[in-house]
C-alpha cells in the first residue's frame, strides 16, 4: 500500500503532468508486467502489452475515478484487458495462418506455450494449488466464477468457497510477511 | 448480517466489477450496494488489496529501456486525442458535402443537356417547317411543269456566250414562270447575266441569273410576255436593257 504516492500520482494524472508515467512506471510496472505475462505467457507480447497500456493510462487518465477504485485496480484493468486483447489477436492469427498453411502442421495453442524460462518470484508458494488455480483464473484470465467453473470443471459452488478461503489464506499469508518484514 | 447483502456477496458481481467486467446496469447495482452497506465496502476493500498484493507476488523486473520508449511514445502522442465522434462527424460532413456538391454539378449538367435538348427540338421543328415549305413549293413546281397548259423554252447563246443554256417554263394559267440555269459561261466580276420579258415592246426586268444548288428557280410572271431575254449587265443588274449586250433571246410565237 502506497497512500501517499497513490495520492500524489492520482495529483498529477488529474494535471496531465507527464510525471505520473513516471513514478507510475516506477512503482506499479514490475508488478503490471507480471500480470501482462502471467496473461499472455510471452515475454516479448507481455513487453508491448505494457508499453500499450502505459499509453492507454496517459490518455484515458480523465477516465480513472479514486472514489470508484484504487489506482492498482484501475491500473490491473487497463493492463489484464490490454493483455487479453493482445493473446486474443494473436490466436486470430495464428488461426488465420492455420487456415491457409497445411492442415498437417501441428500447431501449439497459445496458452500452453511454456514460460519456463522466467523465474517467477512466487510468493504464493504457502498457498494450495487449488486455491492458486481459482484466483489466477478471475485475476488473470478475466473469467467469471461461472466461466472458471467450466474452465477447470469445477463446480461453481466449490469455485466461490475456493475462492473466499484461497482470498482469506492469502491474507494471512501476505499478513505474515508483512509481519516478518516489520519485525 | 443483512439477507441482501449475504446474497449479494455470495454471488460473483462484486468480483466482476473488481475485474471491470459488469455491465452498467450491474455497475449501478454494485456501486448502490458498496455505498449502503459498509459490510460490502469492507469486502470490495478487501477484495482490490487483496488483487494488488497477489499480482504484486508474481511482479517481474521490467526489462531495461521499456521506460525510455513508453516516456517518449507518450510524449510524441497528442495528450488529448481528437475525439472519435468528432472525427468521424468531420468526416461525414464531408462526405455529404462532397456528395452535395457532386449532385449539384450533375444536376447543372443535366439542366444543360436539358437546354441543348431543347434547343435542338427546335431547330428540328424549323427543320420541319422548312422541309414542308420546301416540299410544297417543289410540289408546287412539279404540278406546274407537269401541266398541259405549261409552255418549255430554251435559250441558247449567240456567238457571245456561246455556253449559256437556261430553259424557261411558263404557266400563263396560273401565272407562274420559272428558269432552270443550265450553264452560264464565266463573266468578269462586275457584270452578270439578266432575265427580261418584251411585254408590249417593252424590257421588263425579271431576275439576275446565277447557277444555283436548285434547278428550278421561279422568276416574276408577266402578262403579255412577246419573248425572254438574257443581256449582259453591270453587276447588280439593270432598270433598262442593253440591247447591244443581248446573249440570248427566244420569242414566244416560235
Amino acid at each position: 500500500m502506497k497512500p501517499f504516492i497513490e495520492k500524489h500520482i492520482v495529483q498529477l494524472l488529474a494535471a496531465r503532468d507527464e510525471r505520473a508515467i513516471s513514478l507510475l512506471y516506477d512503482h506499479y510496472a514490475d508488478a503490471l508486467y507480471g500480470v501482462a505475462i502471467k496473461v499472455t505467457k510471452d515475454e516479448d507480447l507481455a513487453k508491448d502489452v505494457l508499453q500499450n497500456a502505459f499509453v492507454k493510462i496517459w490518455k484515458k487518465a480523465d477516465n480513472y475515478d479514486p472514489s470508484k477504485a484504487r489506482l492498482f485496480t484501475w491500473l490491473f484493468r487497463v493492463v489484464q484487458n490490454t493483455a487479453i486483447d493482445a493473446v486474443r489477436s494473436r490466436q486470430r492469427k495464428q488461426s488465420k495462418e492455420v487456415q491457409t498453411n497445411d492442415s498437417n502442421v501441428y500447431h501449439i495453442p497459445t496458452t500452453q506455450l511454456a514460460i519456463d524460462h522466467i523465474d517467477l518470484k512466487n510468493h504464493t508458494d504457502g498457498l494450495e494449488e487449488k486455491y492458486k488455480v481459482v484466483i489466477d483464473a478471475l485475476f488473470f484470465q478475466g473469467m467469471t466464477q461461472q466461466e472458471a467453473s467450466d474452465e477447470l470443471n469445477i463446480p461453481l459452488g466449490t469455485v466461490k468457497s475456493r475462492l473466499k478461503i484461497g482470498l482469506r489464506e492469502l491474507r494471512k499469508l501476505f499478513g505474515v510477511v508483512i509481519v516478518f518484514l516489520t519485525l | 448480517m443483512n439477507e441482501r447483502v449475504k446474497i449479494f456477496l455470495e454471488g460473483d458481481m462484486l468480483e466482476r466489477y473488481l475485474m471491470g467486467r459488469t455491465s452498467p446496469m450491474e455497475t449501478q447495482e454494485v456501486e448502490h450496494y458498496i455505498d449502503t452497506y459498509p459490510k460490502v465496502k469492507d469486502t470490495y476493500i478487501e477484495l482490490q488489496e487483496n488483487l494488488e498484493e497477489y499480482a504484486s507476488s508474481y511482479a517481474i523486473p521490467v526489462p531495461e529501456g521499456l521506460k525510455e520508449e513508453i516516456l517518449k511514445e507518450v510524449r510524441t502522442k497528442p495528450s488529448k486525442a481528437l475525439p472519435v465522434l468528432a472525427i468521424t462527424a468531420c468526416a461525414a460532413a464531408m462526405f455529404f458535402g462532397v456528395m452535395t456538391f457532386m449532385i449539384f454539378r450533375q444536376n447543372q449538367e443535366l439542366l444543360e443537356d436539358r437546354q441543348l435538348t431543347s434547343t435542338l427540338i427546335e431547330q428540328l421543328n424549323d427543320d420541319i417547317v422548312s422541309n414542308r415549305e420546301s416540299l410544297q413549293s417543289v410540289e408546287e413546281q412539279f404540278m406546274i411543269l407537269n401541266s398541259a397548259a405549261t409552255e418549255k423554252y430554251v435559250l441558247r447563246g449567240n456567238r457571245r456566250a456561246r455556253k449559256l443554256e437556261t430553259v424557261a417554263y411558263v404557266n400563263a394559267l396560273e401565272k407562274k414562270s420559272y428558269v432552270n440555269v443550265v450553264s452560264l459561261p464565266e463573266l468578269p466580276e462586275e457584270q452578270v447575266y439578266q432575265i427580261w420579258a418584251d411585254v408590249d415592246g417593252h424590257m421588263v426586268p425579271l431576275d439576275i441569273l446565277k447557277i444555283t444548288k436548285e434547278n428550278l428557280v421561279e422568276i416574276p410572271y408577266e402578262e403579255r410576255m412577246a419573248s425572254l431575254n438574257i443581256t449582259i449587265e453591270p453587276k447588280g443588274g439593270s432598270e433598262e436593257a442593253t440591247v447591244d449586250n443581248l446573249v440570248a433571246n427566244i420569242s414566244f410565237n416560235q
